[in-house]
């Protein structure tokens, strides 16, 4: 490949001007960069010499473009190869299909001592906080709140979690969860929760609390999942030894 | 986030800021709203939200307490479930309701994989947590070679103890499933909580060293004594984890 001048074509010297932001972390993991128009703006080029230089970073898997949101960056994952065989496993009756993230509130406050205990962090360091309702075939299925501390993914909050999963993000970060204690309660929807999930008469949810650690054993997430019970079960294996 | 969830973090948060022990009062709620300006109804909106996750505990007349945490039942340790309310700092004490070999039927062929007719324990026993009732534990177990085996005291040995020791059988690994369920007449009865009051069903099968059925259990158990709890860990192989 050949070294990219002010002699080489205007899409060309683009694409590495955009490819040294995202190293540099500029445009950061998950995070939109300015839309086409505003690049094509800025440097008083056509918008289709921007989209061709685009193109080729989409292609070679260092952006993402989502329909009508944009055009985000995708982090390199440190992938760990893991299969997951313990633990709580969800399951949808009749399967998961569709599955579908709303984020109905994302916040970043102060930990206070409650989330600073779950956290294992001070209460006055700041956390994300992430409330989020899951569907699956256009049924909601869970309303989840999740806290995460700032310190360890300083741009989630620019992040778009309707394109990236959480997972996504630690995955960019390099805080690829390690391990994960779970419990499993019985808990009474109260009528804003019972509203939101859909529920009938059956308020009884289940609630599926999870604390993930990554390797060092610093807490990166503590989550509490309420689940409708007509729909979910959870299964788990269990091996002497 | 709704006024109910804020005042109950601010209880929490109380908690722990001032290191309350489980059988601390908290101040009265009169108190309370004077300290953060709350009306009544919402602090006790979000002191019942409390009381259902099993932070708080009202006794009438007395006020309201910090409750003691609830055993955690680890679906993953080889701990059988009395070393485990023992770790806990608890005491499980067993009844054994129903205890008899039986022939299997169309039930027991379904779900422990047996032939019609051969020799099955069938095994019925409720367990108190500190006396109280806490969970009721039906099991089925392929009693084939296992002569005797309903002879034993269950409410005293554990059955993957007795099929170890006399028999060399080893319950060795398996799969379940838990949904919530809401409790029978029977098992209403036997609880000694009201019909209808939400519950844990766990049901599985568990296979012994050579692969074969064992044991099918069906456990009810009740959340405001007891909690599930599980530990998710990495094994090599592909994939990735998947609880997002």
């Amino acid at each position: 490949m050949h070294e990219i001048d002010e002699n080489s074509p205007i899409f060309m010297q683009l694409r590495e001007v955009v490819r040294e932001r995202i190293t540099t972390g500029e445009y950061a993991p998950g995070v939109a960069i300015p839309s086409e128009n505003a690049l094509a703006q800025t440097y008083g080029i056509n918008r289709l010499t921007v989209r061709s230089a685009l193109d080729g970073l989409v292609k070679e898997g260092l952006l993402k473009r989502i329909q009508g949101k944009g055009v985000f960056v995708v982090g390199k994952r440190i992938e760990r190869n893991l299969d997951y065989l313990t633990g709580f496993h969800k399951a949808i009756e009749g399967g998961m299909s569709n599955p579908y993230v709303k984020i109905l509130e994302k916040e970043r406050r102060r930990a206070g001592y409650l989330y600073a205990h779950e956290l294992g962090i001070s209460p006055d360091d700041d956390v994300f906080f992430i409330k989020r309702l899951c569907y699956a075939d256009g049924k909601p299925i869970s309303l989840e709140s999740v806290y995460v501390p700032c310190e360890l993914f300083p741009n989630l909050m620019d992040v778009d979690l309707e394109v990236f999963s959480l997972q996504d993000v630690y995955g960019f970060y390099g805080s690829s969860p390690d391990r994960a204690w779970q419990t499993l309660d019985i808990v009474s929807a109260e009528p804003k929760m019972a509203r939101m999930l859909e529920l009938g008469e059956n308020r009884n949810v289940l609630l599926f609390t999870c604390y993930t650690y990554r390797a060092d054993g610093r807490t990166i997430e503590y989550m509490q999942s309420y689940n409708r019970s007509d729909s979910c079960f959870f299964t788990v294996k269990v091996t002497n030894g | 986030m709704s006024s109910r969830e804020k005042i109950a973090e601010l209880i929490q948060s109380f908690i722990i800021e001032n290191k309350l022990q489980p059988g601390d009062r908290l101040p009265s709620e009169r108190e309370l709203c004077e300290i953060w300006g709350v009306n009544r109804m919402t602090l006790r909106n979000a002191i019942k939200r409390l009381e259902d996750l099993g932070v708080l505990e009202s006794k009438v007349g007395l006020g309201t307490f910090v409750a003691k945490p609830r055993i955690v039942r680890n679906l993953q340790d080889t701990l059988g479930f009395s070393d485990a309310v023992h770790a806990a700092g608890g005491e499980l004490t067993r009844e054994v309701v129903f205890c008899k070999l039986v022939e299997a039927n169309k039930f027991a062929v379904k779900h422990l994989h047996v032939m019609l007719a051969s020799p099955v324990l069938a095994l019925t026993r409720v367990g108190s947590v500190n006396g109280e009732k806490a969970a009721m534990e039906s099991v089925l177990v392929n009693a084939r070679n296992c002569e005797g085996i309903e002879e034993h005291d269950y409410s005293k040995e554990s059955l993957y103890g007795v099929l170890r020791d006399s028999y060399g059988i080893i319950a060795d690994h398996g799969s379940e499933k838990i949904d919530v369920t809401s409790l029978s007449e029977d098992e209403a009865d036997l609880l000694g909580y009201p019909v209808g009051t939400a519950a844990f069903f766990q049901e599985g099968l568990m296979l012994n060293q050579e692969g074969n059925p064992l044991e099918y259990f069906m456990n009810v158990i009740l959340p405001k004594r007891i909690i599930l709890g599980s530990e998710m860990r990495p094994f090599a192989g592909m994939g990735e984890f998947d609880n997002a």
